[in-house]
């Protein structure tokens, strides 16, 4: 375990590059009206941490044999990954207004697509990291040196596939693996609690031989002091970082409200207050918890 | 055929550094030279299907070729969706070994005997899917999936007689004609075949002609070879250790109806295991004998419908 904790979940505002992000995810619902929203914006800061600060990659050279592979499991929270890879430029901005149209680049969930920094096709949840293993496995067997990141949902765990998945990576001490949960806390149906509990998820991870890191996933200078800290081994077991985040995060009528997990039908009335809400910086949203 | 098919994998693993063999729990002393001289190739991860095939596919991603030996009801099944997704709509490329396919596991009763593999395996978009009869098939076939794209099934089945005549080349995707066709016509796959074989013989013992056209790959289909066999028949006889239904003699009834111009339906009877979970244990022989899948049951059902 490592002796990182945090406190007061999303508390620290969003800096203007976050609601930059959080109004491309906006774009793109918007455009489709449709689209899962609250768990993208649960993941905004995890992936910025990823693409701006952690991971090696070259949005030129998309298809860099030594780019870091990222890959998002929780395929559902695809308007995330869309924003940050918009914003990188590995996709047009436009794209973003073609969203889940019939011969769109993007879609409702990835789909491979290494030239746009797609690396899977995921939707079908608890398929992401074992493909994440198979990857790291095939890097530490080449020494390239090529890392592999994995975002999963915590709902996404009720899958046995991601615990066989931890078994093989913890078997094969995949040090270049690091798995990234997004803890929100709340599936389709309700709370993890009350649909499957899942916690305690670092006491787990840690039984299965994982180093682990518990952050807030919502202030970026933690995730990425978390994610550079455990990527730069290069032995041991492989790592999960558990990000505590707030679903819908940035949009205050949106937070932990599962009427926003998937939302369609947007009304004038709602779009103008999402403009609103994410117009300029400022204090948003409230505590989800303190650690343990 | 295992023996022979699994030394195929073997010395393909031996050769070749990007091949890995991915087992769940194939037993003690499994490829015992590569376990020696290469042990990072020869990846048993436990009965974790679904685990193991998701690594396979990431694997896979990154230029790696699996073999994946698994026994054939629980490869197909417990990992379905790895296998359609991970594999299928990636289009990585892999090999899955499913040890025991149709009647092989009769003893351990209708958990382990697979006559749905087929099925399944067929339905994955650009699959490739074989059903070898003779160990010269699966060694030829076992060595041909590593140079295809996308993921093979490769049944693997419980009998290791040799066909007793060539039938020609051993190609993927081409039937072959073990007996010339003539008013009776089997077509078969897998170690069906062998009872076709015998049954035709039968046949031929009582002044009966009957041809046997044998199908090792099922995807893609030899569509041309059976229409012109089917032509030439009054009686066809589809012989599969598969459900009648989703496997072999629904491909043939679609070639023989499809591609615009269909050829004129000779009598057509399906030979197999219909909806029902297959009860009792027993032998292989036994099992073929409930299914009336033996050689004597084949040809005593052609010449029933001969004169009937």
């Amino acid at each position: 375990m490592l002796g990182d904790e945090y406190v007061n979940c999303g508390s620290q505002p969003l800096d203007e590059k976050s609601l930059h992000l959080r109004r491309l995810v906006m774009r793109a619902l918007r455009a489709a009206d449709k689209g899962h929203v609250g768990s993208a914006l649960s993941m905004i800061e995890i992936f910025r941490a990823l693409y701006e600060s952690v991971a090696r990659h070259d949005p030129a050279n998309p298809k860099w044999e030594g780019r870091d592979r990222i890959i998002l499991s929780k395929g559902h929270g695809c308007l995330a990954l869309y924003a940050l890879l918009a914003d990188q430029g590995y996709i047009d901005l436009a794209a973003l207004d073609r969203f889940c149209e019939r011969d769109a680049l993007l879609g409702g969930h990835p789909e491979r697509d290494p030239e746009h920094g797609i690396e899977a096709s995921t939707g079908a949840l608890g398929h992401g990291l074992p493909l994440a293993v198979g990857m790291a496995i095939a890097h530490k067997r080449k020494a390239s040196g090529v890392r592999v990141f994995v975002v999963v949902g915590d709902g996404e765990l009720d899958e046995g596939s991601n615990w066989e998945a931890l078994l093989i990576a913890a078997k094969y001490k995949l040090a270049n693996l690091t798995m990234i949960v997004d803890n929100n806390s709340e599936q389709i149906s309700g709370s993890l609690d009350t649909v499957l509990p899942i916690e305690p998820l670092r006491e787990k991870f840690e039984s299965f031989g994982l180093i682990t890191a518990n952050v807030d996933g919502h202030d970026l200078a933690s995730v990425v002091e978390a994610l550079v800290r455990v990527s730069s081994r290069v032995q041991g077991p492989p790592a999960a970082v558990i990000c505590h985040t707030i679903k819908g995060k940035g949009v205050s009528f949106a937070e932990q409200n599962p009427q926003w997990h998937y939302k369609r039908g947007l009304d004038p009335k709602t779009l103008a207050h999402l403009d609103e809400e994410l117009a300029s910086a400022r204090q948003i949203g409230s505590p989800a918890g303190t650690e343990r | 055929m295992r023996a022979e098919c699994l030394r195929t994998i073997e010395e393909a693993a031996l050769a070749d550094a990007r091949v890995v063999v991915v087992a769940s729990d194939p037993g003690a002393g499994f490829m015992p030279e590569l376990a020696k001289k290469y042990p990072e190739r020869l990846m048993i991860e436990g009965v974790c299907e679904q685990g193991l095939v998701g690594m396979a596919a990431g694997m896979a991603a990154e230029g790696f070729y699996p073999y994946i030996v698994m026994i054939a009801a629980f490869g197909t099944r417990r990992c379905y969706e790895q296998l359609l997704l991970d594999f299928g709509l990636h289009g990585f490329s892999g090999c899955l070994v499913g040890i025991g396919g149709g009647f092989h596991y009769s003893v351990l009763g209708p958990t382990h005997v697979a006559v749905d593999d087929l099925m399944l395996t067929l339905a994955i978009p650009g699959s490739v899917v074989f059903a070898p009869a003779e160990p010269d098939e699966a060694i030829t076939l076992t060595r041909c999936a590593r140079d295809l794209r996308g993921l093979s099934y490769l049944r693997v089945s419980a009998t290791t007689e040799a066909l007793s005549n060539s039938g020609g080349q051993i190609i993927v995707g081409k039937g072959r004609v073990l007996d010339a066709p003539a008013s009776v016509l089997f077509i078969s796959c897998g170690s069906a075949t062998l009872a076709a074989k015998k049954a035709a013989g039968a046949l031929a013992q009582s002044g009966i002609a009957a041809g046997v056209l044998h199908l090792h790959t099922l995807k893609p289909l030899d569509v041309q070879t059976i229409r012109s066999c089917a032509e030439k028949a009054n009686v066809v006889l589809c012989v599969e250790e598969h459900r009648r239904f989703g496997g072999l003699s629904g491909l043939v009834l679609q070639a023989l109806a499809d591609a615009g111009k269909p050829v004129t339906l000779p009598r057509f009877v399906s030979v197999g295991v219909g909806d029902d979970f297959p009860s009792g244990y027993g032998s292989y022989d036994d099992m073929a004998r409930h299914y009336e899948m033996t050689g004597d049951a084949l040809a005593e059902r052609a010449r029933a419908l001969l004169s009937s």
